[in-house]
Parts: structure tokens; C-alpha cells; sequence
């Protein structure tokens, strides 16, 4: 007979997987479409920031350690992006580096790339929901037993 | 300003920022809460299926949303400048 996996140890592989890579825990758990869509949306929003600012800046915490904390949301990305950054060459102040964006660019790539990460929160969290309960998105609780028995037959 | 064939080939992506056309910065919102109603609609949904009808609505919400915060902000702003003398 084939053993039942422990659903905290479930839960702890979809959540580090969600954290690699945005949709991981979602493929892990079985929800292929689910994870599709979230690798398309969280991937473009972080890569169009940091294609609009660079990684010189953008994925830096002594230029900005609130937009790494918020970056952090997606392991993989941040870490290649944290590697990256420390092996280009700093300028000086008096110098224009060709790595560095500017004003209107940094703030675009800032919120890109804030949001992108904080996304992936909300996906790790929905991953560890549905690993705990078996396929029910975070707002299982809300619906009524009917639906929710509809919602385990469908995963 | 147009870049350059030399520059455009020595761009390399991530690594060299990307500059934004004129204009373009107010624009840069709507893929943005494209994205933010994807992946709210995502942790929403049972299956891929039920998301592009639910995402659009959301979409729509997002979009008229901050459109009804940018006019309440400008008329705060308006007023200010017209009580204050400005």
C-alpha cells in the first residue's frame, strides 16, 4: 500500500520550491495551469524591473535594503541578481556608470521589482494553503462545504 | 533621443539599464496591475480555467480604481491652489 505523504512535510517542499521559483509549489502540488500562469505573471513583473533598472542597483542591499527585503520574496532570481551585481565594476561618484539607471527608470524598476517579489509571497502562502488542505485555494474557508467538496474533485 | 547602432549592440540585458521612451512612464502601470490581477485571481481560483473571465474583472477593478484615486488627488490639488491663492 502506498504511503499517505505527511502533509507538513508537504507543505515545507512547496514552500521552499514556491520560494525558488515562482509557481514551483503549485507544479509540486499538481496544479500545472496554476503554476504556468503565476511563472508568466511574477517572472515578467520582476524581469521588466530588472531589465528597466539593471543589476548593479536594482538587486543591492547597500543601495537599497527595503526593495532586497521585498526582492527576497523570489530566492532564485534574487540570488543569480545579488551574484551578478557584486561582479560588475563600481564607479566613482564623479563617474557615469553604465550599469546604474537613473530617474524616471529607478522608480519604475523599483515598484516592478518590489511587487514582483511580494507576489511571490502571496504565491508561497497559496501554495502552502493548498498543500495543507489538499488543493483548496487561501479562501477555502469561505465557501460552503458543497463547494469546496467540488473543489477537491476538480484538483 | 535615438541610441546609437554601437550602443544598441553593446546593450546587454539586465546588465545595462533599459531607458524609457518619453511618456511611457504613466504606461508602465497597466502591465503592472496586469500582473498584481493575474496572481490574486491565481490564488483565487480551483483551475487555470476559471481565471481569464475572473482577471479581467479584476483588471477592470484595479485600473478604474486608481483612475477614480489620480482624479480625487488632482481635485484635492486643485483645491488646494485655488483656496490658498497659488
Amino acid at each position: 500500500m502506498k504511503q499517505k505523504p505527511d502533509p507538513a512535510i508537504r507543505m515545507f517542499q512547496a514552500g521552499i520550491l514556491a520560494w525558488i521559483l515562482p509557481g514551483g509549489g503549485h507544479f509540486f502540488l499538481g496544479h500545472r495551469g496554476l503554476a504556468a500562469v503565476l511563472f508568466v505573471a511574477i517572472t515578467f513583473a520582476y524581469g521588466t524591473g530588472l531589465a528597466i533598472g539593471g543589476v548593479k542597483n536594482s538587486v543591492n542591499p547597500r543601495a537599497n535594503r527595503w526593495l532586497f527585503l521585498a526582492e527576497l520574496g523570489i530566492g532564485s532570481y534574487t540570488t543569480v541578481g545579488y551574484m551578478v551585481s557584486n561582479r560588475l565594476p563600481d564607479y566613482g561618484p564623479k563617474e557615469l556608470s553604465p550599469y546604474v539607471a537613473f530617474y524616471p527608470e529607478t522608480d519604475v524598476a523599483q515598484i516592478y521589482l518590489a511587487i514582483g517579489g511580494l507576489l511571490n509571497l502571496l504565491a508561497i502562502l497559496d501554495a502552502l494553503t493548498r498543500a495543507q488542505t489538499g488543493g483548496l485555494p487561501v479562501f477555502y474557508h469561505e465557501m460552503t462545504p458543497t463547494d469546496a467538496a467540488r473543489g477537491e474533485g476538480e484538483k | 533621443m535615438m541610441p546609437s547602432a554601437a550602443t544598441l549592440l553593446a546593450w546587454i540585458p539586465f546588465i545595462h539599464p533599459l531607458p524609457l521612451p518619453d511618456g511611457a512612464r504613466l504606461w508602465m502601470f497597466l502591465p503592472l496591475a496586469a500582473c498584481v490581477a493575474v496572481v490574486y485571481r491565481t490564488t483565487r481560483a480551483r483551475t487555470a480555467r476559471e481565471l481569464p473571465k475572473a482577471t479581467l474583472r479584476t483588471f477592470i477593478n484595479i485600473v478604474v480604481g486608481m483612475c477614480l484615486i489620480a482624479i480625487a488627488a488632482y481635485l484635492v490639488h486643485a483645491a488646494v491652489l485655488r483656496f490658498s491663492g497659488g
